[in-house]
């Protein structure tokens, strides 16, 4: 065996605080090493000769390149051990960079440990045995988790390019947030006039297929070929029947309050989502429904012209084969009720900036006007603070959330527009305006008459007076001094945040979530779109805070991946899979539970013992299923099953070099 | 009145003869007596006169289930009788395919506990050649050369079997219950929590890490690594140990060292901890006197801790070590570090 040691500096990422010089001469010095040579970036195209020739003139067969994070650069360092004719496998990275140079300050230490970090690679790699990786067809379908605007655009995309898509939304309606908005920053477009376009054509597009009030029960496989369940909730409306008349809406005895209104209007039992819901079918809330609770009423049955109620519909679940996911699933709004000093829920003139939203929309709870919930009076004088629960350390989320400095703007616009003679003033930490035209709307709002003031709020309390107006007292960083405004109504710019479950679904794709349970992308800057699971795509708030334009933009860049995968038409599997030496399986199968991707079966093998021929069972792994985790491996008591790139051999080559 | 262990016997004896007699199988696994006083070992019967020398009694100790492994077991059809410890073992061979239950008849005995020959002989105060045993009711009676004594049932008997669940082996999993007549249960009904009678692992918990890694020093420097503890275990089932293995050697036996010991029996201890029976083999068996079981033990309570009560050969695979659900705690996650 003829070992080469490559030894990169980049540029003075590792030159500085590690001694090259010797790991370069310290590797020289190691087992089966013929070669070992520095470079300053072996990336580079002169770095990739250099090794190219040193494996020509040395006769190399395996090659340890000690540099950055194998995430960097192995596929470019395996593609030249390719064009050399060698197993791509046959390279073994040392990563002196995130592992060492990054991580340290003492040269001289970190130069010892350098020199180990390649020791171990070497002795690695001696051992390393050649491995391939097969084409696999892919499933040209995709599945778009949510049916927000994201969800939509990237089902839009992905059915326009000709392929089929599933539309997966876990309420009786697409549409998710944006549905609930009035208007739509720095345009003022009417929010329900652009979306609900979108929303038509996805429900009538050929290749899409939605499935609303339904969600992902359960996924397992891999790119190209993931097998999902959808649980498809009861609605106890049958579709094909409805004609979506409404009659057993207006006849339903049963009241609640309306989560599209954030409660501050009541809707039935059973109910459409709101007006241009898709589709218009009305679905009925079982854990409201008087019928469900107690046996009686019956009365939409009754109402029902076309026999629609059905009231023993069950719960199906519903198992369909995709290649590429995307997930858009979207935020949940924080309810400020937690920071005490806004007075959230306990004055009713405080709201939420959604409850304000909502009231604006002429579809809304009060018609497009905006009220004081305490009198239903119109206010006169409304305070905006910002901020509620975002960039906050202590009692809120540490991040920005990115649009409600825009969002307040417009609704200082639009109440000035609509009633004029309201003032509007906004108390905020720092106004970002990131995007294109949104310095510009911001100014136009201030030159409106929104009084901007630079400070916190303190204290929201009432005020006591005949009216029951508010007091909200702040600091006026512009003016070094305490202010007190006393305001018909206090709105509330709150905390965007991960969706509770995101977390679960998460688990299933097996993609991760940051420290806010927001999903993590594969590459902060270069990969914002994929994920860490090949296959599964993001698009829009589920990944972290987002305006409209940004989410509909990565939802088409999220479509685009999945086209680019359907087009290609196969996925070359992953070549370091698990592997079974059968003649040490005892065939206990413990390593079959233990597998994620169901890639291990039992099957017999027929062995001559003493003449005679005997069966026997022994674990076999698929290939294609398996996606190199490892866990059986790690579990298998007599080592009978082993990691390709990382088998046991390997790794005691590694612990005993050190 | 016949006791217990003479009519268990006796049924065995005509039970294994009738089988045989009638060619339903080729050889019966049992015990007989050993040739050291109140012995029993491992025992095949091949011919129905053979099978008037088999014998049941307390000191029936050896796990039978491992032989069925054997490359001479291969292709017969065998008898073989088993403790309750024993059938569960066997039956987590059944599921990890080590053997095959269509070619067995298992003769369930209905076990009266073990007895350790040396604990015996401890409390009876006389070397045990010199002892005639009665198994009474309310104890075992000794008469020997200073006169008769009886001793309860839970002087004598092994801690494995006071903390027994399972005494006898499950209906469902054998074909034949072999109970016997006369006085039932030697210990009655009283099932001690393991951690009063393995009372040394509270002791053991009890010390700081520096003296309890002398302790472990103490016992496991004294292997001597003849694997008689892997051999005797009747789960440790594999076709090829991983402790056999070369290249790469995960252990190297030429080595007689402290740290070579202690990966061998930590390793073990792992590898049998979610589907040890508690049969107490390995440390019955081990030269050395190690308190190996203490491991298994200890591994068991703290399973049952952490995963809620599983037990091996009884309950449903999959053991709790050999799956994960996604409601489980990421050990890595922040809900396990708060």
């Amino acid at each position: 065996m003829r070992i080469g040691v490559f030894v990169c500096w980049c540029g003075s990422n590792i030159k500085n605080t590690v001694d090259v010089d010797a790991v370069t001469a310290r590797a020289k010095t190691m087992p089966q090493v013929v070669y070992a040579q520095d470079v300053q970036y072996l990336c580079s195209e002169v770095g990739q000769s250099e090794i190219g020739q040193a494996i020509d003139t040395h006769r190399l067969d395996r090659v340890v390149v000690a540099a950055c994070s194998p995430r960097m650069h192995e596929t470019t360092f395996q593609k030249l051990m390719a064009a050399k004719g060698l197993n791509p496998y046959y390279v073994e990275i040392a990563n002196i960079r995130e592992h060492c140079s990054w991580v340290h300050t003492d040269k001289e230490k970190a130069t010892v440990k350098a020199i180990d970090l390649v020791k171990k690679a070497v002795a690695k790699t001696a051992f390393a045995i050649p491995l391939t990786s097969d084409q696999l067809p892919v499933t040209k379908r995709a599945l778009v988790i949510g049916g927000g605007i994201a969800g939509i655009q990237a089902a839009l995309d992905i059915a326009d390019a000709g392929y089929p898509v599933d539309l997966v939304e876990k309420e009786s309606s697409i549409g998710g947030k944006m549905a609930q908005f009035d208007k739509t920053f720095p345009t003022l477009d009417c929010s329900a006039c652009i979306l609900t376009p979108k929303m038509v054509e996805a429900a009538t597009h050929e290749n899409i297929r939605l499935y609303t009030y339904a969600e992902v029960a359960a996924v397992s496989g891999y790119v190209g070929n993931f097998n999902v369940t959808i649980k498809q909730k009861a609605t106890s409306v049958n579709p094909e029947k409805c004609n979506g008349c409404g009659d057993c809406v207006t006849k339903c005895p049963k009241k609640v309050p309306n989560e599209f209104d954030c409660g501050s209007s009541k809707r039935k039992a059973v109910y459409t989502l709101f007006p241009q819901a898709v589709p218009n079918k009305p679905v009925i809330d079982r854990d409201n429904c008087i019928y469900f609770a107690t046996g009686k009423c019956g009365l939409c049955a009754k109402v029902c012209q076309t026999g629609a109620i059905e009231y023993q519909q069950q719960d199906e679940m519903i198992e369909n084969q995709y290649g590429a996911i995307v997930v858009a699933t979207g935020y949940e709004l924080k309810v400020p009720d937690h920071l005490g000093e806004y007075a959230y829920g306990q004055h009713p003139d405080v709201i939420t900036s959604l409850e304000l939203e909502r009231m604006l929309n002429a579809s809304g709870p009060t018609s497009g006007k905006v009220i004081r919930p305490s009198n239903g009076k119109m206010p006169r004088r409304i305070v905006f603070i910002q901020c509620v629960g975002s960039r906050d350390r202590h009692d809120g989320n540490p991040y920005c959330s990115k649009v409600c400095c825009l969002y307040t703007a417009k609704h200082t616009l639009l109440l000035n527009e609509k009633f004029p003679g309201t003032e509007s003033y906004v108390f905020y930490m720092d106004v970002r305006t990131a995007g294109k035209n949104y310095e510009e709307f911001y100014e136009r709002a201030r030159q409106q008459g929104a009084m901007y003031l630079r400070g916190q709020v303190s204290k929201v309390e009432p005020l006591g007076d005949a009216d029951n107006r508010v007091l909200v007292r702040g600091f006026d960083g512009s003016l070094q001094r305490q202010v007190e405004i006393a305001a018909d109504l206090v709105v509330l710019a709150t905390s965007m945040e991960a969706q509770p479950n995101a977390k679960t679904l998460g688990g299933m794709l097996g993609i991760s979530t940051d420290l806010n349970g927001f999903y993590t992308e594969a590459h902060a800057k270069l990969r914002p779109v994929e994920t860490q699971a090949q296959g599964v795509y993001l698009a829009g708030v589920c990944h972290g805070p987002k305006d409209i334009p940004e989410a509909v933009s990565q939802a088409s860049g999220a479509a685009v991946k999945a086209i680019i995968l359907f087009n290609k038409g196969q996925v070359k599997s992953v070549p370091t899979t698990a592997m079974v030496e059968k003649d040490r399986c005892s065939g206990c199968m413990q390593c079959q539970p233990v597998c994620p991707y169901e890639a291990i079966s039992q099957e017999m093998v027929v062995e001559r013992v003493h003449g005679k021929e005997r069966q026997r069972a022994v674990a076999t792994v698929n290939r294609a299923l398996c996606q190199g985790c490892g866990a059986c491996a790690g579990l298998c008591r007599s080592g009978a099953m082993d990691l390709g790139g990382f088998t046991s051999r390997q790794l005691m080559a590694e612990v005993d070099s050190l | 009145m016949q006791s217990i262990m003479a009519s268990i016997t006796q049924s065995i004896q005509q039970t294994a003869a009738a089988l045989l007699a009638a060619g339903e199988v080729d050889l019966v696994l049992g015990y007989t007596r050993g040739e050291r006083p109140h012995q029993s070992v491992p025992f095949v019967a091949t011919t129905p006169a053979a099978a008037a020398q088999l014998h049941w009694d307390p000191f029936c100790e050896k796990a039978l289930a491992p032989y069925l492994m054997e490359e001479s077991y291969q292709n017969k059809r065998v008898a073989v009788v088993m403790k309750g410890c024993d059938a569960r073992a066997l039956r987590l061979m059944i599921s990890e395919s080590r053997v095959d239950r269509e070619k067995l008849v298992v003769l369930g005995v209905q076990c009266q506990g073990m007895i350790p020959r040396e604990k015996l002989e401890a409390a009876a105060g006389e070397p045990l050649h010199q002892l005639t045993l009665t198994w009474q009711s309310e104890g075992v009676e000794l008469t020997g050369r200073k006169g008769s004594q009886t001793l309860s049932y839970e002087a004598v008997l092994s801690p494995f079997c006071l903390t027994c669940q399972h005494a006898t082996p499950a209906v469902t999993e054998v074909d034949q219950i072999i109970a016997g007549s006369g006085e039932k249960a030697l210990v009655k009904g009283k099932n001690i929590p393991p951690k009063e009678a393995f009372s040394d692992i509270e002791t053991i918990e009890k010390m700081g890490a520096e003296e309890r890694h002398a302790f472990w020093m103490q016992q496991l420097n004294r292997c001597i690594r003849c694997y008689s503890c892997r051999n005797a275990c009747p789960v440790c089932t594999c076709r090829s140990c991983i402790f056999d293995r070369e290249n790469p050697d995960y252990l190297d036996a030429a080595k007689n060292q402290p740290a070579q010991h202690q990966f061998y029996h930590v390793i073990r201890a792992f590898h049998v901890a979610d589907r040890c029976v508690g049969c107490g083999e390995c440390a019955r068996v081990c030269p050395e006197g190690i308190p190996l079981h203490l491991l298994n033990q200890k591994l068991i309570q703290d399973l049952t801790q952490h995963y809620g009560a599983f037990t091996p050969g009884v309950d449903e695979v999959p053991n709790p070590l050999s799956c994960a659900g996604a409601h489980e705690v990421d050990p890595f996650g922040k809900e396990a570090k708060k």
